[in-house]
């Protein structure tokens, strides 16, 4: 019995012991403002042109800057480039802001994006196919470079917003370093960086556009959602990121926590193999199309986040066609245009889709398979894990149905060259359309904006219309926060620290 | 002894390199992370040149012979994601995954051993039904749902301790007691039945019978001859313990072995994989090897050949 009460002390002391630990993050009125940010995954390497996925992009991009930016708003701002203009249709001519120094103290000039390109496109960096348009750039004068682009570049925009600038010198002496020691121009600099545990970063005292309210963000990687959220809750975390749909209510009535969604460009859909039978026939996409409550889905299986897809493009995205509007719910109408397509019994088709990759991916499949055999269509459901599934829907092998979900933030073109040009990366699945090609090709030539807008619509028409997916929605991305945060969710995955204050 | 241990070297090699041809075939199975890598925009072209960069268009044969070569001589390779040597961040990773497992060993132990003396000698009592309840509720709660419970107790409700990472001290308590309970469970039960057994011993009814007290007899008769088996389950456990617990480690963002396997799979990392498996399968060899001279000195009649 003496043995069991000191055991029970043992581990009493034990976890007393612990208590008078202090937590992460106080966040006080007075004294020093500090945010602690969790996110999904862990921070592999600080080199921007080794980001792998929006988690590594947000932490790099408090240290580094880009020439362009896109801020949570979607609002397309100029950035250490100041203006961009085109001189010949291959040739650009870019400014450079003037005044911008490095947190070691270099200042910021055109041999820095010349050399930064030249990094960022070598041969094995994982960065290099975002400036796939560009050949070279020059420096000009110490303010302003000339980017030689291969062809008209109609997406000079977004290779602005990828271009992670990088001191020169330090990537002709040692760009190793970088990946542990980055030093860039932006918001922060970063003081701390225990591998695996946590990343620390002070205010520049010295950014160009101000000095940061925030004194110092803590970003730390929590794998599991409920772990984030009991981090939240406790006062250790002040920012989260992916919230499930089902705790969201539990975020919300907390005294101190508050959820932040934010409409993001990720649309969730449904491509179909329009190569052969059903789906070459344009009435079956259609049907299908007319079968899915999409409202439904939203309000029952997301929890209200998320919004119905019209065609392929969100409506903050540049050239979207707001007068397309959603296949309405509409279950008789699908039935005929099944009967008129020859299938008044309906048919039996494949269906693919990852497992854990979007929210709630599984639930809304198994959603949809119950609606479409309310029209007699019968679903085979194949699922597997994300990186097998990805690899064979590269490829061309799936059959039937796809679920794939895509950003699509620069231009509404951008889905078009992947998913839609039968020339593009995964453009098989439609097979063959002369029309939608004909239009992906102008537009891509065509250097008056107006003209290329009017395109870009008709194209989003054309393929609502020819229903080559079944559109579905754009999810939210949901973000939980302490309520003394003050800062604005995005759109486009990536968090905004620069203009964000507690208090 | 020497030829113990010159067998037992023999048996290692082949069995690394078995653990080595498994884990490269089923990792290379579902296709590589290429495609993964890159962004959306990138072309075929693009993909092939990568895929190229790292050697993973070599036909799976050589990359295999090229993967066991380097490996005799060391090197396990080097990331596909972190672009370091793997073996490197298995070993950075280990504190973590030792610290986390000896605090969890530790709590186990100062629990179960004295929960299976108790439960063994007052047999029936409420204790040994009580310590019973424990063991069965212990072994089969899953990790993940107790290191949630106990994160929503003591670090949201009563804001004692933290709810993840690793940092001050107090961050280990919650998930070394997570990590715990299973062993503690296991070990309890394993010594319940082995001081059972022992205890309807001749010896220990001679003992008895010559009149020694019931603690003396415990301790000079009993308790070596039961732990045996408790030495075995221990120490296995603990090498399983040291191969990183991917669900604990996830759950409280614990940045050990276990959470860097877990990602590694994720990423297609085969290098990084094949390092952590490697690691891992030698541990418990060490371990195994441990726990036979171990058995010598508690028990003499063992010899090892």
């Amino acid at each position: 019995m003496r043995s069991k009460i000191w055991a029970f002390i043992g581990l009493t002391v034990l976890i007393a012991g612990a208590c008078a630990a202090p937590t992460t993050s106080a966040p006080a009125s007075q004294g020093p403002k500090l945010v602690t940010i969790l996110q999904s995954a862990e921070i592999k390497s600080m080199d921007p042109s080794n980001a792998f996925g929006s988690h590594e992009i947000n932490v790099q991009s408090q240290v580094f800057d880009t020439l362009a930016a896109i801020d949570p708003q979607l609002n397309q701002l100029p950035w250490l480039a100041t203006s961009w203009t085109m001189q010949t249709p291959t040739s650009w001519q870019v400014k450079l802001r003037t005044g911008v120094k490095f947190s070691n103290g270099d200042p910021f000039t055109a041999d820095d994006v010349v050399a930064s390109f030249n990094y960022l496109t070598r041969k094995d960096a994982l960065a290099a196919p975002n400036f796939q348009g560009w050949s070279s750039v020059d420096k000009v004068d110490d303010s302003t470079v000339k980017v030689t682009t291969k062809a008209p570049d109609i997406r000079f925009f977004g290779e602005l917003t990828s271009l992670y600038v990088m001191p020169s010198k330090l990537l002709s002496s040692g760009p190793a370093s970088l990946a542990d020691h980055p030093v860039g121009t932006g918001p922060f600099t970063l003081t701390e960086w225990v591998k695996g545990e946590r990343i620390v970063m002070e205010a520049n005292p010295n950014y160009w556009k101000g000095r940061p309210k925030i004194d110092k963000v803590t970003w730390k990687a929590v794998p599991e959602a409920s772990a984030r959220i009991a981090a939240l809750q406790a006062g250790q975390a002040d920012l989260i990121v992916n919230v499930p749909p089902e705790s969201v209510d539990l975020i919300n009535s907390g005294a101190s926590t508050r959820v932040d969604p934010a409409h993001s460009l990720r649309n969730i859909t449904l491509i179909f193999d329009s190569r052969v039978k059903p789906f070459s026939d344009v009435r079956v996409r259609q049907a299908l199309n007319y079968a899915i409550d999409k409202d439904s889905i939203i309000k029952n299986v997301l929890g209200g986040r998320g919004a119905v897809q019209a065609t392929t493009s969100y409506e903050k995205t540049p050239n979207h066609n707001a007068d397309v509007k959603p296949y309405a719910y509409d279950v008789q109408k699908a039935k005929d245009l099944l009967t008129q397509a020859g299938y008044p019994n309906g048919f039996t088709v494949e269906f693919h889709h990852p497992t854990g990759r979007w929210i709630k991916d599984v639930e809304v499949t198994q959603a949809i398979a119950g609606m479409l055999a309310k029209v007699g269509v019968q679903t085979t459901l194949s699922t597997g894990e994300y990186t097998s599934f990805f690899n064979t829907w590269a490829t061309g092998a799936y059959k039937g149905m796809t679920m794939i979900g895509t950003l699509n933030q620069y231009d509404a073109d951008q889905v078009y060259q992947l998913f839609l040009y039968s020339k593009g990366r995964w453009g098989a699945y439609v097979g063959k359309d002369d029309k939608l090609d004909g239009m992906y090709e102008s537009q891509n030539m065509e250097l008056d904006a107006k003209k290329r807008e009017q395109i870009l619509h008709d194209m989003e028409s054309y393929v609502h219309d020819q229903a080559y997916w079944l559109f579905l929605y754009f999810q939210d991305d949901v973000f939980a926060s302490n309520k003394k945060l003050k800062w604005r969710a995005p759109s486009n995955e990536k968090i905004w620290m620069l203009d964000a204050d507690l208090g | 002894m020497t030829i113990f241990i010159i067998r037992r070297f023999l048996l290692t090699v082949l069995m690394l390199f078995l653990v080595g041809l498994t884990v490269f075939m089923l990792g290379h199975l579902t296709g590589d992370p290429v495609r993964l890598m890159v962004p959306d925009q990138a072309t075929e072209a693009d993909i092939e040149r990568l895929r190229h960069a790292l050697g993973l268009d070599q036909p799976l044969p050589i990359q295999f012979v090229d993967f066991i070569g380097n490996a005799v001589r060391g090197d396990l390779g080097t990331s596909l994601r972190y672009r370091q040597p793997a073996l490197q961040l298995v070993m950075e990773r280990m504190p973590a995954t030792a610290e986390l497992s000896a605090a969890a060993m530790l709590i186990a132990l100062v629990v179960a051993i004295p929960a299976g003396i108790i439960s063994a000698t007052r047999r029936g009592s409420w204790i040994d039904g009580l310590t019973s309840v424990v063991s069965v509720v212990g072994q089969s709660l899953p990790a993940f749902w107790i290191g949630i419970m106990l994160i929503i107790v003591f670090a949201v409700q009563l804001r004692l301790l933290p709810a993840a990472g690793r940092g001050d001290p107090g961050s280990l308590v919650l998930p070394a007691l997570t990590l715990g309970l299973w062993p503690m469970a296991r070990i309890a039960r394993v010594f319940r039945s082995s001081i059972l057994e022992v205890l309807h011993e001749d010896y220990v009814r001679t003992a008895y019978s010559k009149g020694l007290r019931e603690r003396v007899v415990l301790s000079r008769h009993v308790l070596r001859n039961a732990s045996i088996p408790v030495v075995t389950v221990t120490a296995l456990t603990f090498g399983s313990l040291l191969g990183g617990t991917i669900i604990t480690e996830s759950v409280f963002a614990w940045p050990g072995v276990g959470r860097l396997a877990l990602e590694a799979i994720n990423n297609r990392d085969f290098p990084l994989m094949q390092a952590t498996v490697f690691v891992v399968a030698a541990i418990f060899v060490v371990i195994n090897f441990a726990l036979d001279l171990v058995y010598v000195w508690l028990d003499p009649r063992i010899r090892l050949t």
